[in-house]
């Protein structure tokens, strides 16, 4: 039940940011990805900087991308892709696998999902759950699968796991000292 | 739907799959960029606020074991590692904060330039750039930067006969043929209690703390205002 409720939370919240910052509009911006701009410093040999991968909503990088490479959902391609052209090349994608999950609004989870970049609002708690940020200590997995998976499926809403193995420094930078040996 | 239909249904079947990948790349762990370099792999995306500033942390290189393989770890001198800042959703970044890499092994360090517009005058970052060895905390221009080995800070029940990999299995085996780490592992649900099978695997993690004033003026928002971020790592040819 809480969970359902961090659902609608999270999609709720997520929709009034998206209406705030005014995208409703599921047009597919066409310019070059700025991804591959080069900055002073870094072409030192005049070269290229070429996008290898990227990552916004966690969860969502690999949502269409499984093993077998099946029709759209290609690892690799999303990787390289620029946000900007999310909504066009994944909207139908992202629709039709959240329908078969039961998803009981796929086109309008995909609109909050795509494109694929976190909301951070810095006047307001961070909370993944909420889509605001998200904090070392969020249980990323749990949310992902609560939002992508119909209540009908509520079995796999949690894979169980709730926190990480060792405890997050309060300072810079934050996340724990690596395991020795 | 209950799940006995769905297992009736390939479809399904796939969506579930699809929606189990989520998690696994939640973790986003090895999920083939466009690079054989897994110092380029980007494994999870955090920001939060932390006062009046903001915190990024970016994770790469996946799954490293304890000792030489994290004592050796480096970053890519030949990857630019960035921050992107949108300020409208419209999937294209307004301001950006850019790591660049240089040197190798003792001697490697980082450049951190931003939180700066992406198309100022002459199309670059123009804050003035912060450079800190590797594994050291670097302090300058209200900005403070960390790039070095950590603990995987993610954390997800992905291996064993009530997991991820098992949900996978039991959904996509037997309607598609397709199995993901031991086919042999095959339910569809989550062991309770569960266990980290990320614990005690480590990573490389770069964190910049950037004043939230500084992020406003890049991309011309009030200091609580909302902006979309995503992490993105290139690799110079």
């Amino acid at each position: 039940m809480i969970r359902i409720k961090t659902t609608t939370a999270f999609i709720a919240a997520f929709a009034l940011v998206a209406l705030a910052s005014g995208c409703e509009s599921t047009d597919s911006p066409t310019t070059p990805h700025d991804g591959a701009e080069l900055y002073p410093g870094f072409d030192q040999d005049g070269g290229k900087a070429v996008q290898v991968d990227r990552m916004g909503i966690p969860a969502l990088n690999t949502v269409f991308n499984h093993p077998s490479g099946i029709g759209p959902f290609d690892k690799k391609a999303y990787n390289v892709a620029s946000p900007a052209d999310d909504l066009a090349s994944y909207f139908d994608v992202f629709a039709l696998v959240l329908g078969v999950v039961a998803n009981e609004d796929p086109e309008g989870t995909a609109g909050v999902l795509l494109p694929d970049a976190l909301p951070v609002n810095m006047g307001a708690p961070t909370n993944f759950a909420m889509l605001n940020g998200r904090n070392l200590a969020d249980d990323a997995t749990d949310v992902a699968l609560s939002v992508v998976i119909g209540p009908s499926l509520d079995f796999l809403h949690s894979d169980n796991v709730d926190e990480n193995d060792r405890a997050f420094r309060s300072e810079f930078p934050y996340v724990a000292p690596p395991h020795t040996p | 739907m209950n799940r006995f239909l769905l297992l009736a249904r390939p479809l399904a079947v796939v969506g579930l799959l699809a929606a189990a990948g989520v998690a696994i790349s939640a973790a986003d762990h090895a999920d083939s960029p466009a690079t054989s370099q897994a110092n380029l792999d980007i494994n999870d995306l955090y920001v939060f606020n932390q006062g009046s500033n903001v915190v990024f942390v970016m994770t790469v290189n996946p799954l490293l074991s304890p000792g030489e393989s994290t004592n050796d770890a480096r970053l890519n001198p030949n990857g630019l590692y960035e921050f992107k800042l949108d300020r409208e959703r419209d999937g294209r970044a307004d301001a950006a904060i850019r790591i660049s890499v240089r040197g190798t092994g003792d001697n490697q360090t980082i450049r951190v330039r931003g939180p700066g517009p992406v198309r100022g005058s002459n199309g670059a970052v123009s804050a003035p750039p912060l450079d800190v060895p590797f594994n050291d905390i670097g302090r300058g221009g209200g900005l403070k930067a960390w790039a070095g080995p950590s603990d995987d800070p993610f954390f997800i029940n992905l291996f064993g006969d009530q997991s991820l990999t098992s949900v996978l299995n039991a959904a996509f085996g037997g309607a598609l043929g397709q199995t993901v780490g031991d086919p042999a592992e095959q339910s569809l649900s989550f062991e309770d209690p569960a266990v980290d099978d990320l614990r005690g695997l480590n990573v490389l993690s770069i964190v910049v703390e950037a004043p939230k004033s500084q992020i406003a003026d890049a991309l011309g928002i009030p200091a609580d205002g909302t902006f979309f971020a995503w992490a993105e790592t290139s690799e110079l040819r």
